[in-house]
């Protein structure tokens, strides 16, 4: 009995320290740093590995480091775990990203980002906290992209945070007291995502009337036309039969054309400048949505999770948009899609495969460099792939053929398929700098720009009433609720075989197949999702077969769905009505309204650069 | 004078009277070349340049022919006077071929950059210095030792004088160029006529515009009719004419024509084809067709 009550006794002490011990852990993560140093955010594998974090892009010069005070309750020794990976891992036994971390005075002697493959909670060692307020500082090592999600202290060593994905993410919002208890905040139309689909969808609404939110999850917009991935704007606007839709794309797009270009070509203040103007738009840059409420099959809320400090936003709505890309709100919220290649018998297209496949095309990283006055080194990696003078490529700047994840998951394996464009742009650069037998022709070259936000092409395509195939396109099959032109070739790519075969069946260079056409109107039915009744499309995620998605998938003519769409939401709210009901009963509303546009008709048109192969007939 | 060019082109311009066209301080000469016939074919005219690049120069000469409606066609070098580059290097077969691609191409990138981008490293960008990536893109579609020379023949070829060209032969236009013109049968073509007709004479070439509207699809059909003059719809050959093929047009072209009935009086066939066309579903013509029939 007594034995009984002392080892009662025993647990119950144990449980109240172990709880005390707990009350008294920390949690930091790295994207709330307050001082980020040269180490930017990445939210684009947020849905997979459980949050934004941080990356040292360097490109081979090891960035300044990130610094945030802490608030430890009490002094003492604690135990230190730290999420991060070697991402370098699936290819090379060295790693590439490496760092370390300073607490107050003390610096942990373990080395980061070079154990796990996965994202996992590192142990770094105990720390002995000297005074309640506390400078911890990230220190990158190599400049090669080392990641660090979060940092805990804990009083207890078994007191390890977890890996599985939904415990992380309660977790996370225990430790770092996230409020549970949202509120609302009402908008006629929410827009999500802020490429130039998005951007010119809430601009067309909320130039019509509407009180419009529009959510971006980076500190800029413009999507793959913004300086963070500088693909430049094609396919061609004011074209019949509504020559007016597409001066909301002469508005906001840049005026100078090229791939890969330096920042300011993309004149990123130009589009932010033209959303802040219009007063009916809440602007909410650095959230991500990831969550819906449904009542059965509309779209009740959309919560969007602040990328620095995780705090959550509520916007309710009538209408919203997905032109996130990879038609993320739709996923969310059910929608009926498709991804991967359509089989020739699924809609009857002759350029389909025979059989359906996984293939999509890929994401680009793309890059340049520039000659300066001197000489400039880059690291000899030791985690690159192997290269030699015919594996290896001599040139100065890689374009849109440098992509990589073709037939990979462009959603879940996101961070593999970035991360595989970098390996090959610093494997390709440290071996024509260190080893190539032309190497001396790259002494001055400095290599100035690599994207770590990867340009994406294709991914999950949401179902409307209406599938643009092939077929439509190539037979001229107009439909009368055509709406926004697109003009550019069916565009499609393909691993280059070659690359593929040189490097283990990992292409990173890819080719284009041309097949052009005459600009085609793309159904308005096309737009909007065939089972959620408020969800509309714009952008590389509406309504199409993987064939027609090759010609839709240009910004120019995103653009131009977006300023569609913004205008149906306008129309929606006038007559209480959803999209498919605007279809049926009101579309000559929308017919009168592409026909003025909403962009500014007098500007100078400027967006004559990377038109594109046409069958247009000449009209002047 | 480093990176500078120097540029004179001369044209002569010898059909009927000499037409002089200045493009800010240059001059230039076309001259119209006719058909067995007499009548206006194709424009020529004769560059002779010498271009600068960094400290070096040499010189140009080149014969370039465009269309009637101021498309490139060709260019031609005077015998004893091929191309050079840079240290007078002669072209070599390859160089006139990719030449010959590049001015071929009225869609070449090489149009999407403007001369001082090629010329100065003026691309001044606040994180990334300056950088030579575009000059860089544009050497793999231009001559090698030419990226200067190259832009402008393209811009001399492609860009400059297509409206002068037009304005030029718009100026020429009678019943037999428009004859000749309408007989090649290009869509391009088509859309310079109807572009530069008169309204009156819509109805002295009824025939030859449905004919056109005939032949046609696209969006020509459409653009067509919105030019036409609307007195020209009350003729009830025309009427007759759109009733049979109204169906035929796609949905664009078919609110178009709808658009053009206004206060228009119709002939019973067409009014019966248009009731057929109608539908339950909201749309332009729907209501085109009610507010006219109704």
């Amino acid at each position: 009995m007594k034995f009984k009550y002392l080892l009662t006794l025993f647990f119950s002490t144990f449980l109240v320290l172990f709880s005390w011990a707990q009350s008294k852990s920390i949690l930091v993560e790295a994207e709330s740093f307050k001082d980020k140093g040269g180490w930017f955010i990445d939210q684009q594998s947020m849905d997979i590995m459980g949050s934004p974090y941080l990356i040292a892009h360097g490109m081979g010069t090891p960035v300044k480091a990130a610094r945030t005070m802490v608030k430890f309750p009490v002094k003492g020794n604690y135990y230190v775990y730290v999420r991060t990976r070697n991402w370098t891992a699936p290819w090379s036994n060295a790693a590439a990203g490496k760092f370390q971390i300073k607490i107050g005075d003390q610096i942990l002697s373990k080395t980061f980002g070079q154990d796990n493959k996965d994202w996992h909670w590192n142990q770094g060692g105990k720390v002995k906290i000297k005074s309640n307020d506390v400078e911890i500082s990230l220190h990158d090592i190599t400049g090669f992209n080392g990641r660090v999600d979060a940092l805990y202290f804990t009083k207890n060593k078994n007191d390890i945070p977890p890996n599985q994905l939904v415990e992380l993410d309660h977790f996370r919002i225990k430790k770092l007291g996230l409020n549970q208890n949202l509120k609302s905040s009402k908008f006629d139309f929410v827009v999500i995502g802020g490429g130039i689909a998005g951007t010119c969808a809430a601009l067309s609404a909320a130039r019509l009337g509407l009180k419009v939110a529009l959510i971006q999850n980076r500190p800029i917009l413009g999507g793959n036309n913004s300086s963070e991935v500088r693909v430049h704007l094609g396919a061609r606007i004011n074209l019949e039969p509504y020559p007016a839709l597409g001066n909301l794309v002469n508005e906001i797009g840049p005026q100078r054309g090229g791939n890969a270009q330096p920042k300011a070509y993309y004149e990123d203040q130009k589009k932010l400048n033209a959303v802040l103007n219009e007063s009916n738009i809440s602007l909410f840059l650095n959230y991500h949505a990831n969550e819906v409420i449904m009542k059965g099959n509309t779209i009740k809320k959309v919560i969007a999770e602040n990328l620095q400090n995780g705090e959550k936003l509520v916007f309710e709505a009538p209408l919203f948009a997905d032109c996130t890309g990879d038609g993320t709100i739709g996923y969310l919220a059910g929608a009926d899609y498709l991804i991967g290649r359509e089989s020739k018998a699924t809609f009857n297209e002759p350029t389909a495969p025979e059989l359906a496949d996984d293939l999509t095309m890929g994401i680009s990283v793309q890059w340049f460099s520039e000659k300066t006055s001197e000489v400039v080194s880059f690291p000899d990696i030791d985690w690159g792939l192997p290269l030699d003078d015919q594996k290896s490529f001599t040139i100065t700047r890689g374009d849109w053929n440098w992509e990589t994840g073709m037939g990979k998951d462009m959603i879940l394996e996101a961070e593999f398929i970035r991360d595989y464009g970098l390996l090959v742009v610093f494997s390709n650069w440290s071996y024509i700098k260190n080893h190539h037998t032309e190497k001396d022709k790259f002494s001055n070259e400095k290599l100035q720009w690599v994207a770590y936000i990867g340009g994406k092409r294709e991914s999950r395509r949401l179902i409307g009433d209406y599938i643009l195939t092939e077929n439509d396109l190539t037979q001229q099959n107009f439909l009368p609720d055509g709406t926004a032109p697109t003009s550019w070739s069916i565009d499609l790519h393909y691993p280059d075989l070659k690359n593929q075969k040189d490097f283990n069946g990992e292409a990173f260079r890819s080719f284009a197949v041309f097949l052009p056409i005459y600009p085609y109107p793309i159904p308005f039915r096309c737009l909007y999702s065939k089972n959620i009744d408020n969800l509309m499309m714009a952008g590389r995620d509406i309504s199409v077969s993987h064939i027609a998605l090759g010609t839709i998938r240009l910004m120019r003519t995103g653009g131009m769905m977006g300023e569609v769409i913004g205008m149906a939401a306008s129309i929606c709210k006038a007559k209480n009505t959803n999209p498919r009901g605007l279809y049926q009963n009101y579309f000559s509303f929308l017919e009168e309204l592409m026909l003025k546009g909403v962009g500014n008709p007098s500007l100078p048109k400027i967006q004559n650069y990377n038109l594109g192969k046409t069958l247009m007939e000449t009209a002047k | 004078m480093r990176n500078l060019i120097f540029l004179i082109i001369a044209f002569s311009f010898l059909f009927g009277s000499t037409s002089i066209i200045k493009e800010e301080e240059l001059s230039f000469e076309f001259e119209i070349i006719s058909d067995k016939n007499g009548l206006p074919d194709t424009v020529q005219a004769f560059i002779k340049s010498p271009v600068c690049e960094k400290d070096k120069c040499y010189e140009i000469q080149i014969i370039m022919r465009w269309d009637l409606i101021g498309r490139f066609r060709e260019y031609d070098t005077l015998t004893g006077q091929g191309l050079t580059k840079l240290d007078h290097i002669p072209f070599i077969e390859e160089d006139y071929q990719k030449l010959d691609r590049l001015l071929k191409d009225p869609n070449s990138p090489i149009g999407d950059y403007k001369k001082e981008d090629l010329i100065h490293d003026t691309r001044k960008s606040d994180i990334d210095g300056f950088t030579g990536a575009t000059i860089r893109e544009i050497n793999e579609i231009v001559v090698g030792g030419g990226v200067y020379s190259s832009y402008t023949l393209w811009q001399l070829a492609n860009r400059k004088f297509t409206d002068s060209i037009k304005r030029m032969t718009t100026s020429l236009l009678d019943q037999k160029l428009i004859n000749k013109l309408i007989s090649k049968h290009d869509l391009a073509v088509n859309y310079f006529i109807i572009n530069n007709l008169n309204p009156s004479d819509f109805l002295n070439y009824r025939n030859e515009i449905i004919e056109m509207i005939t032949i046609n699809k696209g969006y020509f059909v459409k653009s067509a009719i919105e030019k036409m003059p609307r007195e020209i719809f009350q003729d009830s050959i025309i009427q007759d004419f759109f009733a049979k093929r109204f169906k035929t047009f796609n949905y664009f072209t078919q609110v178009a024509f709808l658009k053009q009935l206004n206060s228009i009086s119709l002939i019973p066939s067409l009014k019966k084809e248009l009731m057929s066309q109608k539908d339950n579903r909201n749309s332009l013509k729907n209501n085109l067709i009610e507010k006219k029939l109704f």
